[in-house]
Parts: structure tokens; sequence; C-alpha cells
């Protein structure tokens, strides 16, 4: 398993590597000039060639690339050209705020989604076709505008919930949790139903083996042949698509930040991106890509732990 | 086989009922409504929180770009020397008095016992620190000392400017930001960027402060003026997507936003407060007033008939839903001299007397041109251009890539679209009719007229500065050096339960921090 995990690490620096080039190279080519973004509208042009020159941004680009990759391998991703904070501090600012959200919405995901794709495969019929259309309905409809929908019913038509913000857990866990409950259901109803068909489609593929014959032919209850049995034989492709939506998530969430003005990772990728924060964008994009490969590594090692069929 | 369904018909009745008790605990714990949330009114303390699109990025006065995102910092952490009251007149703010000696020479008197934050005296020397750190930094957004040519410390509270040439732009500068005085000890530790000192009425709590997101600000006990303040705290949120401000509003999480014309209709049914002003002069500015590339833009009758041409009520009306005041004038109500509302409506509409005054400069088939727009200008230039199309004068529209701004590729373009936001009347006619050339004019053509007139008034003081000023926007009418549109307004939402007496300075989009700001 160790080895494995190994393996899989060391296959992914190179593409790591790869990914933070391209990045690098395409950000810098946007014809957005930061220097005159930061002199203002009313600057001289000599100002704004200062500026360019006092950020270092006439020097050749293969240059800038050393020092930065320099950086990067010491851990270093360098300082926001628009505000000079670190972009770590930036990160780590934002992060857990999208964090808040994604692993509320895949709780929330598992917690709603497995039970109605268990319930859709076990029952069938009239209440499994009915769930399957809800679940066509939910994965259609965009996040923003459920956002909105929520805001709307929840916020301003009756008073219910807040319409923005966000609480630091160790504020107020209350209000945290409080403020969270309209973008998380927003986030959620893709996760929740992507979740669901495929928990439903393994558990119909299972459901219809040998095996589950066999055990009910042995006496065993329903209970364990559902829950002990045929789900965990279900579990792997529907942890392969927890760890695929804890990624899409992510991103995901951008717009329903913005939505409700919550300073998450989104906002903090959104404005660096409007504002040419070259720095920014490309810390994100690094800790993205990283945080993408440790995901995907923690799904393959669940799996195999669940599976051992699946350990090559 | 099914079997077994009773336990987990219970499990499942069990799951609901938590569910149910959850959501109810939440909805209804943390005091009901949302409007208590975000931590405001602790304690029995007055607090306002006011949201704002975007954050500024320095709190260094001289980088702060000018507007009421970055002002309401620079305002509420450094004070001015000079503030504006309620009409608009200038009043003492840190300075006690100021005078002018002469058109060249500027003298300030300072209030005695005034310190910064961190203990540093507010006295001459600290303004002259400031004032030679301002107009010698480099690679500034303004230049707007650069009229300062030597800071004279007469005695601790008087400190004298000796100007190079006559600037009557100064005093709006010293309510902006070159008023705002840092202490001199953070000018010297190089970092006021990211932690300012000042002696304003309000403190940065860097504890309760969220980079890009939420700012907190508590009342400063030892400001000269701390009574005027009713609020003990201000929190700036930033809502950069203005359906999140209108929401936070609607839903009394804040107290203070602005809104724009989409949301203006739900703004006066709801019960929020509306308080608007005209903001920016939007209109096409002509650059190749010299015909270079379009011999056509040189003929005045052509210009003229370009604005008649267009219905700048419908403009309004369509483009800005009816948020603003129809203007043939360059100069923006509130900035001073040079403001004459005889002169909003010199150009009708009259299609019919645009298209014989085209043909009348030889131009009876009508031409074309080229403007460059950003994007958030685009729909008022379609619309512009739209009713050129109906005289048969072609403007093709070059929409700027995002990441562009006014100034890029200075005199690339004959023409652009323009919102401008032109607070102060001194500086119109320098960055519109006069060179050299900037992002405002951007071939730098010079009105002779408007040059002799402009070197007189800034020599000139009361009535006879405003009349040369107004002759100046007379010329500039005449010339129609821009088609016109008019003025579109600031629109700030409130809460009237919450908070009183809201002021906007001349082409800011929200409310000024010195002044008003009360308990209802």
């Amino acid at each position: 398993m160790l080895v494995y995990a190994l393996k899989r690490l060391a296959y992914s620096v190179p593409m790591l590597f790869g990914v933070s080039s391209l990045a690098f190279l395409l950000l810098n080519m946007l014809p957005s000039d930061i220097a005159q973004l930061k002199a203002g509208e009313d600057a001289t042009p000599e100002t704004i060639a200062a500026i360019r020159e006092s950020m270092g941004l006439n020097r050749p680009l293969h240059e800038r690339y050393v020092e930065w990759l320099g950086g990067l391998l010491r851990g270093d991703l360098g300082v926001s050209w628009h505000n000079g904070q670190t972009v770590i501090d930036g990160i780590l600012a934002s992060a857990p705020v999208t964090l808040s959200i994604v692993v509320l919405s895949l709780l929330l995901a598992v917690i709603i989604g497995v039970p109605v794709g268990v319930i859709a495969a076990v029952r069938g019929g009239r209440l499994d076709r009915a769930l399957v259309s809800s679940t066509v309905v939910a994965l259609a409809i965009p996040n923003f505008w459920l956002a909105l929908m929520l805001v709307l019913a929840f916020s301003l038509a009756i008073p219910l919930l807040p319409a923005t913000g966000y609480i630091p857990l160790e504020a107020d866990p209350a209000l945290w949790l409080r403020h969270l409950v309209l973008p998380v259901i927003a986030v959620a109803s893709v996760s929740i139903s992507a979740i669901a068909r495929q928990t439903r489609s393994a558990m119909v593929e299972n459901l219809s083996r040998d095996y589950v014959r066999t055990l009910r032919a042995a006496g065993m209850s329903e209970t364990s042949v559902i829950y002990k049995h045929t789900l965990k034989n279900s579990a792997v492709p529907v942890l392969t698509v927890l760890g695929i939506q804890f990624v899409n998530l992510s991103g995901g969430s951008i717009i329903v930040e913005q939505v409700f003005a919550v300073p998450g990772l989104g906002q903090y990728t959104m404005t660096a991106l409007a504002r040419n924060d070259v720095p920014v964008v490309l810390g994100v994009l690094v800790i993205t890509a990283v945080a993408v490969v440790v995901i995907n590594l923690l799904v393959d090692l669940t799996n195999s732990a669940v599976n051992p069929k699946v350990r090559a | 086989m099914k079997s077994s369904k009773n336990p987990r018909r219970a499990g499942r009745l069990a799951a609901i009922a938590a569910a149910v008790a959850l959501a109810a605990g939440l909805t209804g714990c943390g005091g009901g409504t949302s409007a208590s949330t975000g931590g405001d009114g602790s304690d029995g303390a007055a607090s306002l929180s006011i949201g704002y699109a975007f954050a500024p990025e320095t709190f260094d006065p001289v980088y702060a770009i000018a507007g009421a995102q970055a002002s309401a910092h620079i305002q509420a952490i450094y004070g001015a020397l000079i503030e504006r009251d309620a009409d608009g007149v200038e009043r003492p703010g840190m300075a006690e008095s100021w005078e002018w000696v002469d058109a060249q020479t500027l003298t300030f008197t300072l209030r005695p016992d005034v310190t910064f934050t961190d203990g540093e005296k507010y006295d001459a020397e600290a303004v002259k620190k400031w004032i030679d750190y301002a107009r010698t930094a480099e690679n500034t957004p303004y230049q707007n000392l650069s009229a300062v040519e030597n800071v004279v410390v007469e005695n601790p509270l008087t400190v004298t400017l000796e100007l190079n040439r006559p600037d009557p732009r100064l005093t709006k500068f010293f309510v902006g930001h070159m008023g705002a005085v840092p202490s001199p000890a953070s000018i010297d530790a190089g970092n006021l960027g990211i932690e300012p000192v000042g002696a304003g009425p309000y403190i940065l709590d860097a504890d309760k402060t969220v980079i890009d997101n939420t700012y907190t600000y508590e009342k400063n006990p030892d400001y000269w003026d701390a009574d005027r303040f009713e609020f003990d705290t201000l929190v700036f949120k930033i809502y950069a997507d203005a359906n999140a401000m209108y929401n936070a509003l609607a839903s009394g999480q804040v107290d203070v936003g602005y809104g724009n014309g989409s949301n203006y209709a739900a703004a006066e049914a709801s019960d929020l407060e509306i308080f608007s002003q005209p903001q920016n002069a939007n209109g096409i500015s002509l650059y190749d007033i010299d015909g270079v590339n379009v011999p056509a833009l040189a003929s005045k009758e052509v210009r003229q008939a370009l604005n008649y041409a267009i219905d700048k009520q419908k403009i309004i009306d369509t483009v800005f839903q009816g948020q603003g005041t129809p203007s043939s004038l360059g100069f923006t109500p509130g900035s001073g001299p040079g403001y004459d509302e005889s002169l909003l409506d010199y150009y009708d509409y009259d299609p019919a007397k645009a298209k014989s005054l085209l043909a009348d400069a030889g131009y009876p088939d009508g031409f074309s041109f080229e403007a460059v727009t950003l994007t958030k200008d685009q729909p008022m230039a379609e619309a512009v251009a739209g009713y050129l199309e109906a005289v048969g004068v072609t403007m093709k529209l070059i929409v700027r890539a995002p990441g562009e701004t006014a100034n890029t590729n200075i005199g690339k373009y004959d023409a652009a679209a323009a919102a401008m936001g032109l607070a102060d009347s001194f500086a119109t006619p320098t960055n519109l009719w006069l060179g050299p050339a900037s992002a405002t004019n951007q071939r730098g053509h010079e009105d002779p007229e408007i040059r002799a007139l402009y070197d007189q008034a800034i020599n000139a003081v009361g009535d006879e500065q405003k009349e040369l000023m107004e002759e100046i926007a007379a010329v500039s009418v005449e010339q129609a050096y821009g088609i016109q549109v008019g003025y579109v307004n600031s629109l700030t939402y409130y809460n009237g339960d919450k908070v009183a007496n809201i002021m906007v300075l001349p082409a800011h989009g929200g409310p000024y921090i010195l002044e008003g700001l009360t308990k209802p």
C-alpha cells in the first residue's frame, strides 16, 4: 500500500511540473497589463512604464520563470501584485471557507444521495423512476440560479437565513453553520444527484449478481444483503465520483461564493483574475493541482482498502 | 424479499426527525432574523456597516485610487486637512484653517495637541514630511501635488506651501487623499500601505479584518472632533457582485450599500432609502479634433451635428434606467465654478438639424469614424452609434479587451466612449480641452480660447474666477469637443432606521465618512 502510494506520488511530480509551467506561460501571455491597472486611468505612459520596470516585468520570461519555480520549490508562492499580501496567506484565509462549503456539501451528498440511490435501486418501480427524474432535474439546475432562488425565498421573502456572508467556525459554530445552509444547498444539489445516480446504478448492477441471490437463498436478512454486502461492493464507483465531486465543487462554488459574498477560494481567484494578479492565480492553480493529486490518491487508496481487487 | 421494513422505517423516521430538529435549531438560534448576524451591535455600541464594490489595495493615500471605495478607508484612518460640509462647501478638518496668501502660496494652521495613534505629534513637521513624501513618491497614479515647490514649517502649528504655478485645484486635493496625513513614523517605516497609522476618526481593527472582504474600524477616542461621530464601529464589507450587495441590503445584513439602475425599481419598492447624485459625465470624447484621420471631426459644425443627432433623455432612460440627467456640458454638478446649468440643454434632439449641419459642412452623405470603448460603456456607446447612423454617420465601435484600461494605447484612437468622474471643475479643462496628451485628451488638442481663459481663471478669485470658468464652459459646449449624453447617477441605498444624512462627494459612488452618517 505504501509503495503504491509513493509510486503514485512520484508519477504526479512531472504532471504538477507540467501544469504549473503551462499555467505560468499562459498567464504571463495575457494581454492585460498589470502596470496599467495599478497605475490607474489617469496615469501617464511614463508612469506605467516605470511601474512595469519596478515590478521586474521587463525581465525575460525565462528568467522570471526560474525565479518563480525556485520560490515554488522553497514553498514560497510569492506576493499579490495588488495588495502585497502573500499568496500563502491569501489561500490560507480563503481555503477554509470553500472547504466548509465543499465538505458540508459532500456530507450532504452522501447522507442524502446514498440512501436515495439505495432506495431507488432496491424498491424499483415508480419510486425509482421518480427519484431518477428528480436527480436529472437537480443536475440540470444551474447552481447559481438555485442560489439566487434560495436567497429570494429564505432570506428576503421569509427572513429565515442570512443572505450573504460567512462566520468562521472558531468564532461561532452555530452562526458558521447558519450562514452555510443556503450556499451548501445550492452547491450540493448536483453532488447529491450524482452520488444518488452512481449509487443506484452500482447497486442495481450488484443486486442482479449471482452472489446476492446466493446470500438471499442462504437466508441472510435483506438488511445485511443490502447494507453489509451489496453497498460495500458498490462503494468503489461511488467513492470515485465523490473524489471527482470534491474537485468539481471546489471550482464550481465560485459563482455561489459571488452570490453569497463569501470570502472563499473562488472569490479570491476571481478577484485576482479580474485584475491580472498573476502570482495569486498561479499560486491557487498550483495548490489546486496538488490537492487534486492528493484527493485522487486518497480515493484510490480508499478504493483499494474497500476492494482488494483494485490494488494494482 | 422485502422483510424487516420496520427497523428501516423507524431509522428513516428518526433521521427525518433529527433533520427537522437541526433545521429548526439553525434557523431559530443566532437571533432570529439575519439582521443581527455579522457581529455588529455587540455590547450596546452603535455600529454601522457599509458595502462597497471593491477593497482598497493600499492604505497609503498617495497610491490609493480615488473613489469612494478606497477613500472611505483613507478618510476613516487619517481624516483630512480640509473637509466638506453637507452642501459641499469646504470647511476645516484636521487643519484649523487655511489661507491662500496669494495665487502661489497656501498656508495651513493646524490644531494644537493633536497626536497620531502611535503617539507622534500631528504638527507642521508631520504635515511637511507627508507632503514631501507624497510629491516625490515614485510611480504614483496621480501627480496632484506637482505644483508644490517647497514646504515651509513656519512654527509648530503653521505650514506654508510655496507653488511653482497657480493651482486652485489644490484645496480639493486636500479634501481628498493628499489631505490624509499619516504618522511620520509610519512614513519612515515604509509600511503604511499595509499598516496605516493616522489621527483620523477611526482606527483599523486588524483582528476583525479579512482582506478583500471585511474591514472593521473602531472609533478613535482622541480624534479632535470625536463627539461628532455617532457610530462607535464602522464595518466596511466588500460585495463584488451587485446582486449580493442588494440582497444583503434588502435582508438587513448591511446598512448602507451601492446600487445600480438594474435594481433601482426593486429598491424603490422596498423599505430602503435611496440617495442618488450625478456622478459621471457620459458620452463620446472626440480626440481627432485636428482632423488628421477623420477630417470631418475638424469641423465644428460636424461635431455640433453629432450632438443634435442623439436623444440624450432616451439614452439615459434605456441604458441607465432613467438614473441620470441629460446634459450637453462636460463640467459635472458639484465640481465647482464652470458648472452652468443653463448649458445643459444646449443641444436638443434634432436629427433634421444634424443632417442639415452635416450637409452644410460638406458631408451630405455622412462619414464614418472609429471609437474605442470599455465593455462597461458599450451599451451607452451603442445607443449613441444607433442615433448617429440615423443621420448617416457611422461610428464603428472597437471594444477593448478585458484588462485594458482607458489609458491603454493613448493616442491610438480617434474617439472613445467615456464615463468621466470630473470631481474638480479646475481639472476639467486641463483634462479635456488643454494639452498635453493624456488619457482624457488623447491627441493633446489644445483650444487656444480655453487656454487664454484658463490662464486667467487660475490667477483670479471669487466672482471673476467663476465668470471665467463659465466662459470656458460655454466655449467647450459650443465647440462640441465631445458627444455628451449626460450625467449618470451614483446610487446609495441605506436603511433609514439605522442611519441618516448620507452625503456623497462629487464623482464618488459611496458615502463620505467625514460628514453626515448620523443616527436617525
